[in-house]
């Protein structure tokens, strides 16, 4: 039974309305390819601390933290603190993300031309592009189901739904590329904290602290609260998540954008440092509501699919009137996502796969294809996350995704950054290398005869796995280069 | 050891709500000005930008 309301639809209406219009009205302002992409690096603090915070924070990532605190209780929002603890260490300290932004380059992929040539930048525009577009092109279907259970939407109507609110983003990004985004992710971010911040106060009135532990403890045991000791966490994901959410930072592109659209380096460092501890808030707060479908649902109503146990919960617990500032709040999460992250993987297409291609364009030449690609990833992700079937584990398919991208892009740009005898060779080996291991680990998990062995080397210990074998065929490839011909191709390149 | 793990995430659950209530109020109150100082930025740069001719992407 859901309380979802005429009043609810109403609430949830206005936001819509107020956002195509705030989306729109900044249009007039692109007039260069640097405006479109990085809304002409004139970003403050604030607007930035807004934009990454919203932008970070989807369906999906309610959907998938939700789940964690179902399952490993506050063991699963780990993740979410060391997310924070390295964003704060990489503000403070400028490590990797001062050097890229003094650069002054556009995308990741630029800057290693300048190191590794003009191979290692497509490649790595390839793979950046490959990993971001899988990864998304799950986030309309999950945003879905999670429309469907809460609000009790026709399922047959919400493809129409969704493919409505897909249109209604691409069109403000399409015009008015990072402006847009920004401009919306501002209200977007205010619109989501007041949903996320009033549902949780709702939770721990109504439901209540001490319920929430009592049945943690009971049902998940001591290793509900530390992961140490948890029997399917332990070092390994400790270990991995330290490892993923430093790549996290350092690469992950929605985030770097936001850095290099900042109108000064000491911005950009300051937007780190602001938005670090959010990234708690992130994982604590769906991990908590998670946690209260866990105390109030019994396993029969959750059935198989934890993924499912949040909405289910709040569709029933929620009353009218806050269901409508709930789904608001939601939505403009999911649209905030879905514009920065259309926005982010089209400007890695024009300015590194694209690279090759466009010579002397004129700026309207380019805004015109920025806007074409953002249109194709709109389309790619109707087809692909809404009307495609997805076969696989969402867990396995996310962890899989991101991966392939961030072991490689991470080592790249850190030895980039500091490692003088770091060479094309080692960039293409460890490209390679962070592509390979998860794959393998993928195709060992589905077939029979290894899906044992796989099992028993776990994700967190095949994601600890990609770091060694990426970091040793970046060291290897590059000792094993001649250095003679390191030195030539430098002496081509000035 | 499992008292202080309690008050442990009961002490972050707190700093979690006070840190983002106090955050959304700040950034709702800043952020409208970085907006209107970015677009009034670009606004100038532009009127700079016909004045002087236009570039290549």
């Amino acid at each position: 039974m859901t309380h979802f309301t005429l009043l609810d639809g109403s609430i949830v209406g206005v936001y819509i309305l107020l956002t195509m219009i705030a989306g729109f009205a900044v249009r007039k302002y692109v007039g260069k390819v640097e405006h479109f992409l990085l809304a002409g690096r004139e970003m403050n603090i604030y607007l930035g601390v807004a934009s990454l915070a919203a932008t970070e924070f989807g369906i999906v990532t309610c959907m998938y933290t939700a789940q964690q605190g179902y399952k490993y209780g506050f063991s699963g929002a780990l993740p979410g603190i060391l997310n924070a603890v390295m964003m704060m260490i990489v503000g403070l300290s400028g490590f990797c993300v001062r050097k890229l932004r003094n650069s002054g380059v556009t995308t990741i992929p630029e800057l290693f031309e300048q190191r590794f040539g003009g191979r290692i930048r497509w490649l790595s525009g390839v793979v950046i592009v490959l990993g971001g577009l899988l990864n998304m092109g799950v986030f309309l279907k999950v945003g879905g189901e999670f429309l469907v259970i809460v609000c009790g939407f026709d399922p047959t109507y919400l493809k129409l739904a969704m493919t409505t609110l897909l249109v209604a983003v691409a069109a403000y990004t399409i015009l008015g590329g990072m402006l847009s985004v920004l401009v919306t992710d501002y209200l977007q971010f205010i619109v989501m904290s007041v949903g996320l911040i009033a549902v949780t106060i709702l939770i721990l009135v109504n439901v209540g602290w001490s319920t929430i532990i009592g049945a943690v403890e009971t049902k998940i045991g001591p290793g509900a609260f530390n992961p140490f000791v948890h029997k399917d966490l332990g070092a390994p994901y400790v270990i991995y998540y330290a490892l993923h959410q430093l790549a996290v930072v350092l690469t992950w592109q929605t985030t770097i954008q936001r850095l290099l659209a900042a109108k000064d380096t000491r911005t950009g460092l300051k937007i780190y440092t602001r938005t670090s501890f959010f990234f708690v808030c992130r994982f604590l707060i769906p991990g908590l509501w998670g946690m209260a479908a866990l105390a109030m649902l019994t396993p029969a109503v959750v059935g198989d699919n934890t993924l499912h146990a949040m909405p289910l919960f709040l569709a029933s617990f929620v009353p009218m009137g806050m269901m409508g500032v709930l789904i608001a709040a939601m939505l403009a999460a999911d649209m905030s996502t879905d514009s920065a992250y259309m926005l982010t993987w089209g400007s890695v297409i024009y300015n590194d796969i694209m690279a090759p291609f466009r010579k002397n364009w004129s700026e309207k030449r380019g805004i015109l294809w920025n806007r074409m690609i953002i249109a194709c990833i709109g389309v790619f992700l109707l087809v692909y996350g809404l009307w495609y079937p997805l076969k696989e584990n969402l867990w396995d398919y996310l962890a899989i995704t991101g991966t392939i991208y961030l072991a490689s892009m991470s080592v790249l740009l850190i030895s980039c950054c500091y490692w003088k005898r770091a060479n094309n060779w080692g960039a293409a080996g460890a490209i390679i290398a962070g592509a390979a291991i998860p794959i393998a680990f993928l195709v060992l998990q589905q077939i029979e005869s290894t899906s044992e062995f796989a099992k028993s080397v776990g994700p967190y210990k095949a994601g600890i796995a990609t770091y060694i074998f990426t970091w040793s065929a970046m060291i290897g490839g590059s000792l094993l280069k001649p250095k003679t011909e390191t030195v030539l191709e430098e002496a081509t390149a000035q | 050891m499992t008292g202080e793990i309690h008050w442990f995430w009961l002490g972050m659950m707190i700093a979690v709500l006070v840190w983002y209530s106090t955050i959304t109020v700040y950034v709702a109150w800043r952020g409208a000005f970085d907006i209107k100082q970015m677009l009034g930025r670009l606004d100038q740069l532009a009127k700079e930008e016909r004045d002087s001719g236009s570039g290549k992407a």
